[in-house]
């Protein structure tokens, strides 16, 4: 049967109308459009430009001032990276399992929970920690085929209630997480230990938050970490796994944060340093 | 001239500031920290948005601009395909994969991103992880007086990374905004516009052996 020619010319006529117009002038008006989406003007630019340099000229003047309190055993000045040395700098597995290390207070490094309670802390806005019960901290703990990197749980006091807890690290250096990665791991968060309070943590070289998730972990970069580390540092001296977390401080600083280190002060970001160097317990004044 | 873009100039001088204020806010989803900034903060977030959104926009053109001067070229001597990355990320780095025209299923990445603290464009190339893997793709490439090919730890790459341009995007005198994008991209892609077939397979090649 012969289909009728109106029929064939309203159908052509219904798809050309489906089909996006991109002709020239569609392509002239949208780089047209582009164009002009809000930017600065040069004045704009010189302003923020003006704010920006005396910004930088303070914490420089900070930077110069406080850099003689940091004592010569400091990470900064370590030349020494941890993982280097077995050409592991940047391998996400060594980084995960020495973190698990140094936050299990059942670790031989004698630092106790210090280093937990910190993160903790810092993972939680501040909220202060009066006690901490921790049951188990374990590197790659497996889950339903994959690996959780540090998985910690145990019971944190606080306002003198005691909370339970489960803490899950997932750490990446140089690769992208996994699709549905951290809905999966928070998902199994969830239904195994769903009575906790549930800290979940996304650490990355930038402390990027991940695209994929829907915002129930914590984005943490490895300078952030360093930060939380460092607090404090000097309290742990005597320690036996004082010069391991040096070491391990100094390859993050090194080889993931690319910091000069041994320390070069005018080739780092002036206001990341100053935030170190708040870290820096002074030496008191004798009297 | 197609310009750089000023957002762009501006940013990369101000590199340190601008990461710490724009970048790491956008990418951890959380507003910047302007204590020790003097000005209208409202005004400053504002500003700052602008510029960032706008660098991030002309660096993606310009990387776009470089993409597709290779991509034409290497079309002819292999099979390539774009490496799309998600997020804010995607404006500052551009990455292809590229196999040989016979069909084979061994490949190597190429890719140029920009570097904001350096102030620079890198053009990378990467076959396979490790030291080792670096000193096979320089002999692949061919090593010469005057090759730009450079190892890893020029910029502190990863190993296994080679480096095939290092191009400065900051215009000469400290005050100017306005700098020529097509000498930059030409530059940036000129050591490819020179690989021929031959080095194809034998970087394709690198990716296997162990």
């Amino acid at each position: 049967m012969a289909l009728d020619q109106s029929f064939l010319a309203g159908l052509r006529c219904a798809y050309a109308s489906l089909r996006p117009r991109t002709g020239p002038d569609f392509v002239s008006a949208l780089r047209q459009a582009f164009d002009s989406l809000p930017g600065c003007s040069g004045s704009d630019l010189a302003r923020l430009g003006a704010a920006l340099s005396s910004w930088r000229s303070r914490t420089i003047a900070e930077v110069n001032k406080r850099i003689k309190d940091i004592p010569p055993d400091d990470p900064l000045y370590c030349s020494i990276s941890l993982f280097a040395t077995l050409g592991y700098s940047r391998l996400e597995t060594a980084h995960t399992r020495a973190l698990a290390w140094l936050l299990d207070p059942k670790a031989e490094h004698g630092f106790g929970d210090a280093l937990l309670r910190r993160l903790l802390v810092a993972c939680q806005q501040g909220r202060n920690i009066e006690g901490l019960h921790v049951d188990v901290v374990k590197p790659e703990r497996p889950i339903e085929g994959r690996r959780l990197d540090v998985f910690a749980c145990g019971a944190a006091e606080v306002d003198g209630k005691m909370t339970p807890f489960v803490l899950v690290i997932e750490g990446k250096i140089d690769a992208e997480v996994g699709e549905r990665q951290l809905l999966d791991y928070a998902q199994w968060v969830q239904e195994n230990h769903g009575d906790r309070e549930a800290i979940l943590v996304f650490l990355t070289a930038d402390g990027r938050a991940s695209e994929e998730e829907d915002g129930k972990w914590h984005a943490l970069s490895f300078a952030d970490l360093v930060m939380i580390l460092r607090d404090g540092m000097e309290e742990l001296r005597e320690m036996q796994g004082y010069h391991y977390l040096r070491y391990y401080l100094a390859g993050v600083l090194r080889d993931v944060c690319r910091w000069p280190i041994p320390l070069d002060k005018d080739k780092v970001n002036p206001h990341l340093l100053l935030e170190y160097l708040a870290k820096v317990k002074r030496p008191e004044k004798s009297a | 001239m197609n310009s750089l873009g000023q957002s762009l100039v501006f940013y990369l001088r101000h590199s340190d500031e601008m990461n710490r204020l724009y970048w790491h806010p956008r990418v951890q989803d959380r507003s910047p920290d302007l204590t020790g900034l003097e000005g209208d903060q409202a005004e400053l977030v504002e500003m700052l948005k602008a510029v960032g959104d706008a660098a991030s926009r002309e660096s993606a053109r310009f990387l776009s601009d470089w993409g597709s001067r290779i991509e034409q070229y290497l079309g002819t001597i292999a099979r390539n395909e774009r490496v799309r990355t998600k997020g804010p990320p995607k404006d500052w780095g551009i990455r292809f994969r590229i196999w040989t025209r016979d069909g084979a299923s061994n490949r190597f990445d190429v890719g140029l991103y920009v570097h904001s603290a350096l102030a620079q464009a890198i053009g990378w190339i990467y076959c396979r992880k490790g030291l080792e893997a670096e000193v096979e793709t320089l002999d692949a490439l061919g090593r010469g007086p005057d090759a730009p090919w450079r190892p890893s730890s020029e910029v502190n790459e990863d190993q296994g990374v080679v480096l095939f341009a290092r191009v400065d995007l900051l215009p000469k005198t400290t005050s100017e905004l306005d700098h020529d994008r097509d000498p930059l991209v030409a530059k940036a892609a000129a050591p490819i516009l020179s690989w021929t077939e031959r080095q194809i397979v034998a970087l394709t090649t690198l990716s296997r052996r162990r």
